[in-house]
């Protein structure tokens, strides 16, 4: 092994709490403790600025001090530790790590609203792509229809949990007073057709419309496969195209 | 190139950041380029790419990089690499640049600059990696030399000699961080002026000036800090004086990351540059346009 990659492993086994770093730095002046604290404090800030920019309303939820207490105990861990210098890619393990922390093991909603703040921040990055319109689908010979498969656009993020999220948000943002955390589930498509994000809460038909979409599955098998008496196909696909749900589509072969 | 393409006769850059975006594109003030940090636009779309394209139309950018980990005896990440050189073919930017630092061990990545020992090892380490990186974006980069608040036993040659070194090795250029010099000089006891007069500055493709702060440890010990966080101090300007004085003729950028202050108190700092540019006389530097005021 060179040198120099003992020396950055050393780094890393210091930063873990076995000092093996310390006996490659200069003796002069300030102490070694002092001098390597301005580099371990400032990977812990960077970490801690990134999480609180990609997960705000957590943050706002459970109070700075609670949630800079989770952020600090994540970051402690070598396993949380970021794998490329894209920051922006980095974090998405928070949530999961809420529902093991002790102090917010009890908020059992917590994990899946930060999930849906991680989905926030993928769709705020995701690829661009012009929304599917309605001329475009006009084109299409009715016969294939039934065959049709619909591409959701690249920014759009799914998520289903048994919390109402939908009022918790409502709360964190000051809309709503209080949220009782009924047995209510919260369905959420996540999308940003252009520059704005949109949070759209959608029905249990909705939810399962799209997620068959998202598995590729052709339009007619999707409509065999929902119950919902009160379900519109219409309403459905004008709710998709005048929000940009769908970048494309493709038609299925049966062959 | 598409939109503003670099003119020498306007050397002076300010870093780009966030809260200054709706300000550039509704004023365009007369900037002669902008700085961003490549990490903060490597995602595949969105606002922050989409806003930075309408900026491009009107300037020419620089991209400076805080991620590649240059100084990694494991090399670099290879993903991150083909991300940036698609990053690049969007912007087209007129400069690139790293950092003389290592960042990744054992998949980890460490979000800091992290300082190298000076010696024969590393130097063939970052110049296996410099070669990768400019084979793959197809273009030189620039090496900035870091503020830093250790130094090793290891090291066997000074920063800026090791740096000149490493650029006449690989033909990579020197980005001159006037403040990161002051820093590390104050802190390890370094003589600045050596430091700068060791530089060729024929080398030196780029300069940056910033701010830094104190910080005053329990046993009452200090080091500076290189936080960006408010105005170039006399010291650094006389530094940057001396660079000049020595034929230095870069781009030279103002940076401002931390209690980031309006767009014309930015502008004033970017002003005091083109004082030192005309003081100077360099027959490439025009006037600032001064008469031109913001809205």
């Amino acid at each position: 092994m060179s040198n120099l990659l003992i020396l950055q492993k050393n780094f890393l086994e210091s930063f873990e709490g076995t000092p093996s770093f310390e006996k490659h730095i200069k003796i002069k002046g300030v102490s070694v403790k002092s001098r390597l604290s301005v580099y371990y404090s400032s990977i812990i800030q960077t970490l801690l600025r990134t999480l609180t920019l990609t997960y705000p309303l957590t943050w706002k939820l459970i109070g700075e001090d609670c949630a800079d207490g989770a952020a600090y105990a994540f970051i402690s861990k070598i396993s949380s530790l970021p794998r490329s210098g894209n920051l922006d890619e980095w974090g998405a393990s928070f949530p999961n790590f809420l529902e093991e922390y002790p102090p917010t093991q009890p908020l059992k909603y917590l994990p899946d609203f930060a999930r849906f703040e991680w989905l926030k921040h993928k769709a705020y990055g995701a690829e661009e792509s012009s929304p599917l319109t309605i001329s475009a689908l006009q084109e299409i010979d009715p016969k294939y229809l039934g065959n049709i498969i619909f591409k959701l656009h690249p920014s759009a993020q799914l998520f289903s949990s048994p919390f109402p999220l939908d009022e918790i948000m409502a709360v964190v943002t000051g809309a709503i007073e209080s949220v009782t955390l009924e047995n209510r589930r919260a369905n959420v498509l996540i999308i940003r057709p252009d520059k704005a994000i949109n949070i759209h809460w959608i029905s249990e038909s909705y939810f399962s419309f799209f997620s068959m979409i998202w598995k590729g599955t052709p339009l007619i098998k999707i409509l065999e496969n929902i119950y919902e008496d009160e379900f519109s196909f219409d309403k459905f696909l004008s709710f998709s195209l005048r929000n940009g749900v769908f970048s494309d589509y493709a038609i299925h072969n049966n062959q | 190139m598409k939109g503003g393409t670099f003119d020498r006769k306007n050397l002076i850059g300010v870093g780009l950041r966030q809260p200054h975006y709706s300000y550039v594109l509704e004023n365009k003030p007369p900037i002669g380029w902008f700085e961003v940090h490549s990490e903060n636009f490597l995602m595949d779309g969105g606002p922050s790419l989409q806003f930075l394209d309408k900026i491009r139309q009107n300037y020419p950018l620089s991209f400076h990089g805080i991620g590649l980990s240059l100084g990694s005896a494991e090399g670099l990440d290879e993903a991150h690499l083909r991300r940036l050189k698609e990053c690049l073919k969007r912007f087209s930017p007129f400069l690139v640049s790293e950092h003389l630092s290592w960042s990744r061990v054992g998949g980890i990545h460490f979000p800091d600059l992290l300082p190298l020992p000076y010696m024969d090892e590393t130097l063939n380490f970052l110049v296996r990696n410099i070669d990768h990186v400019q084979a793959v974006l197809g273009q030189e980069i620039l090496i900035e030399n870091p503020s830093s608040y250790l130094e090793y036993n290891e090291s066997m040659a000074s920063e800026a000699e090791f740096l000149t070194h490493l650029c006449q090795r690989t033909g990579a250029k020197i980005l001159l961080d006037v403040n990161n010099v002051y820093v590390s000089s104050l802190n390890h006891g370094w003589d600045a002026k050596a430091y700068l007069n060791t530089l060729p500055p024929s080398l030196i493709m780029e300069v940056h000036l910033a701010g830094h702060s104190l910080k005053t440890f329990e046993d009452g010990s200090t080091l500076l800090i290189d936080d960006h966080g408010s105005s170039v101090c006399a010291e650094v300007w006389e530094l940057y004086h001396h660079a000049l004085l020595r034929g230095v003729e870069a781009p030279t950028l103002i940076e401002w990351d931390t209690n980031i202050p309006s767009f014309e108190v930015l502008f004033k700092e970017a002003e005091r540059v083109n004082e030192y540019l005309m003081e100077r006389s360099s027959p490439y530097v025009q006037s600032l346009n001064p008469s031109k005021e913001f809205s």
